[in-house]
Formats: C-alpha cells, sequence, structure tokens
C-alpha cells in the first residue's frame, strides 16, 4: 500500500471513528431506561391543573394573581379565620382574610410601613393598630397616649408601666430607632415606645429604655408540614415521594424529573405530581429529592388546608358528604 | 518535494497564526469578558511555542514517509487526529460536552455535535490549514533554488 493509501486509510478511519462515537452515544446513552409511567400519569395530577374528586377539590386560592410575596398563613382558632400577609408592591402591605368554608373574604391593604406587625390578633403599626382580624373593621384606630407628652420623670414612667402591664392582656413595643424620623430629638433620647391592650383597646405609653421580653411572642403562623429531609422519600403519614420519572440528567447521580407524591389529608391520599430534582446519592440527612418550593399547611379545626407549589397557594377543600 | 523548515519560517508562521489568534479572541465578545482576555494574553506565548512544535512535527512525520506530500493529506491528517482526540477526551468524564442521558431526539443530538464541531473545530480547521499553506510557501523556493 503507498503513503496515499495509508493516509486515505487513516482519514477515513478517524470519520468513521467520529460517526461511530455519536450513533453510540445517540443509541446507549441519551435515553433513560426506566418503566412506563403512562398508568401514573393518569392517575397523578398535576396541582396547577387543579385537581377535582367526589371526596375533595384542589384549586388556586387566589384567582388573580395575588400570590406574589406571600407570608405563611396565620391561623386564629377562636375566629375561625386565616390571614396572609402580602405585598403587591413595595408602597402597600395587604392582609387577606379566608373564613371557614376556605373562602377569600375580605382584604385590607395599608401603605408600606416597616413596623407593621401581626401580634395576638391585632395588626400593629407604630403609630396605629387596626382590628380588622377579629371584626373587620377597615378603619385604622390610634393608641391612647398615656402620656403624649414625654416629659415624665423616669420614675413616673416606670410606674406606670408596672401598672398598665399588670391590667394588659398583651404587651408590645417599639423601639427608638424605627419610631421616629432621624432628626426627631426623641430618636436621640431614646424614647421607645411600650402599647398595652386592656379590655380591647391599645394604650401607649413612651419612656426612655422600656423593655418588653418578645420572647414567648403569640405565633398565629402554621408550620410548614412538607417534610424536607430523607422521611420524603419514604412512606410516612404526611407526605411523600411515591415514585419518580426521570425526565434528564443534572449530573451524575442527580436528574431533573418528575415526582409522584402522595399527601395523605384527613382520610384520602391525593395524589400530586409535581417537577422536582432527586439526587440518588444524598449526603448526611439530605432527602433524596429537594421540595424547597413545596409547602403544606394544615389548620386543625377547619375543613381545609395549603398547598404551596412555587409560591402559589392552593386549597384542598373536603367536599359536603350528602 | 519534502517540507524545508529553517527555525526563522517556523517562526514566522507560529507568529502570525498567534496573532490571528488573539484578534480572534479580541474580537469575539463571547471570548473577551472579564478576565478571558487577560487569560487568553497569558497563554499566547504558550500558542507561540505549540505551533513551532507543530511545524517541526509535520516535518518530521513529511520526512518519515508517513504523511503523503499533498496539502489535503498534511492538512486533513493532524486535524482528524486532533479533532478526534479532543471529541474523545470532552466526551468522557463526569461532564460530556454531548451532555448523557438527556433524551433528545435525532435532530436535536446532531445540532448539539454540529454546535460543538463550529465552536471549536472550525478555528481549529482555519489555523491548521494556514500553517499547512504557509509551511508549502518555503518549498518550492528552495526546489527552484535547487534546480538552479
Amino acid at each position: 500500500m503507498n503513503i496515499y493509501q495509508k493516509n486515505c486509510l487513516v482519514i477515513l478511519s478517524l470519520i468513521l471513528g467520529f460517526v461511530l462515537s455519536i450513533a453510540y452515544g445517540y443509541s446507549f446513552r441519551n435515553f433513560i431506561d426506566q418503566p412506563s409511567f403512562s398508568a401514573k400519569d393518569l392517575e397523578y395530577k398535576m396541582i396547577t391543573e387543579g385537581i377535582k374528586t367526589e371526596r375533595y377539590s384542589i384549586s388556586k386560592l387566589f384567582k388573580n394573581d395575588y400570590s406574589v410575596n406571600l407570608s405563611r398563613p396565620y391561623y386564629f382558632p377562636q375566629h375561625k379565620v386565616i390571614v396572609f400577609n402580602g405585598y403587591r408592591d413595595k408602597s402597600e402591605q395587604s392582609f387577606y382574610k379566608i373564613d371557614s368554608q376556605g373562602n377569600l373574604v375580605d382584604s385590607i391593604t395599608f401603605s408600606q410601613d416597616y413596623s407593621t406587625i401581626i401580634f395576638g390578633d391585632y395588626i400593629l403599626q407604630n403609630k396605629a393598630y387596626s382590628s380588622w382580624i377579629i371584626d373587620g373593621d377597615t378603619t385604622k384606630k390610634n393608641y391612647i397616649e398615656v402620656n403624649a407628652g414625654t416629659n415624665w420623670s423616669e420614675d413616673k414612667v416606670e410606674n406606670e408601666f408596672d401598672r398598665l402591664k399588670r391590667s394588659a392582656e398583651d404587651v408590645f413595643y417599639f423601639k427608638y430607632e424605627s419610631l421616629w424620623d432621624y432628626d426627631d430629638p426623641r430618636n436621640e433620647s431614646k424614647i421607645d415606645k411600650a402599647v398595652f391592650l386592656i379590655n380591647g383597646i391599645w394604650y401607649a405609653l413612651y419612656g426612655k429604655n422600656l423593655y418588653v421580653d418578645l420572647n414567648d411572642l403569640p405565633d398565629h403562623t402554621l408550620p410548614n408540614l412538607m417534610p424536607n429531609d430523607s422521611s420524603f422519600d419514604q412512606p410516612n403519614s404526611i407526605a411523600y415521594v411515591a415514585d419518580f420519572q426521570k425526565t434528564n440528567r443534572v449530573k451524575e447521580n442527580e436528574w431533573n424529573g418528575l415526582a409522584y407524591i402522595n399527601l395523605l389529608y384527613k382520610t384520602d391520599t391525593i395524589k400530586i405530581k409535581a417537577k422536582l430534582t432527586q439526587n440518588e446519592k444524598p449526603i448526611n440527612n439530605l432527602g433524596k429529592y429537594a421540595a424547597y418550593n413545596m409547602g403544606y399547611f394544615k389548620p386543625d379545626g377547619l375543613p381545609y388546608a395549603f398547598i404551596v407549589q412555587d409560591d402559589n397557594y392552593y386549597i384542598i377543600k373536603m367536599k359536603k358528604q350528602l | 518535494m519534502k517540507i524545508k523548515l529553517p527555525f526563522l519560517k517556523a517562526f514566522i508562521i507560529a507568529l502570525i497564526i498567534t496573532i490571528g489568534f488573539l484578534i480572534y479572541v479580541f474580537m469575539n465578545p463571547e471570548l473577551n469578558s472579564g478576565y478571558a482576555g487577560l487569560f487568553f494574553l497569558s497563554i499566547s506565548p504558550a500558542v507561540l511555542i505549540g505551533i513551532i512544535v507543530y511545524c517541526y512535527i509535520i516535518k518530521v512525520l513529511d520526512h518519515a514517509g508517513l504523511l503523503a506530500p499533498h496539502f489535503i493529506f498534511r492538512f486533513l491528517v493532524p486535524f482528524l487526529m486532533i479533532s478526534f482526540i479532543i471529541w474523545i477526551g470532552v466526551n468522557t468524564g463526569t461532564e460530556p460536552v454531548l451532555e448523557a442521558f438527556q433524551q433528545y431526539n435525532f435532530s436535536e443530538y446532531i445540532n448539539y455535535f454540529f454546535n460543538f464541531a463550529i465552536e471549536i473545530y472550525l478555528p481549529l480547521a482555519v489555523s491548521l490549514a494556514a500553517i499547512t499553506g504557509m509551511l508549502h510557501i518555503g518549498n518550492n523556493e528552495v526546489a527552484n533554488n535547487d534546480s538552479m
């Protein structure tokens, strides 16, 4: 064989090598070998499409797009309502009320005030408060100021503080840094504001270095029951991944795909599909599925529960058994 | 005819290609963002030396009778060899260029290959073709001088 033929042979065999490697990759390392999921795809539904059976229904909680930047649900058992705190845009803060049947019945909007907080059954701000959660009153109420001019002696303030604290059901306070404007002399004098709930009215007391122990704040937020550790991979009594269909590989042992989740609500097993990432070899106590964008909230004593996925709230309502 | 390769010729070829390489890098917005421009500048001496070495390797293969004495062979054989080694190199390991297990259909799969080819193999082909062409330039003069 002369040199030209030898060279042609080298060229052709290299081209063949390319073609073979592409064919090998396409046939053997492109498709994922897994059992068929067509039966499971019918049984499990994506939450975004809504689910309806004879016993329960799952639908979007807010029909319009309120769902941006919603807080966790606050549950008030005595009033049988759920309240959400949401920011539609930066200049306003809104609260939404869900009644005992799971319907959005009321909402209230305040202009943005960073001191706004849900404390007990009231919405408190540093200049006013609202009893909207209890009675739906949309007006802002002013605190009854015990010492409007801040010229009491420290002893007098302390005595009044103790007196009010004894007869109050609840106490909260605002620190001077968030209370006054930067150039207000009261900011420099470090005047705090303590508020006391007595017989359904909030009273305010101004003074220096007032301190309220806020470590045991009444917390009405519902805990997120969605397991975020390895218990999510195994059958448990709340929610778990029953199966996983791989769609494509992210890196070694990590796959994007559809998780088939069994959510146990009262006596029903709700079957949901969700896009999740699976890590086949998780380290430490981490689970195989990263479900940080999912949440499950169940208020005891109400006939509904919430599922959150990707910041969208869905409500599970039991249908009335006829 | 056999390749004659005085050092000056190899050096000039390498210089031209390295300057061409730097122009290509700095004209390409993807490649010259941030510190990438500095990176390519810092490896250009290595590119220069590498091309000189490459020219000598071609000369050795040519004189040893392994490479056929024609432009096509002097270009295609090293080009395909280097391309194939690059292809195998970037596709083994944990993060292959053509990602495994993506369930692409056939046209998508081929598309990914061609995108890689155009990005990597095209500049490589142009450079090697230029080098091979320039290696040829000196030879004719030498041959003419020989026959005089």
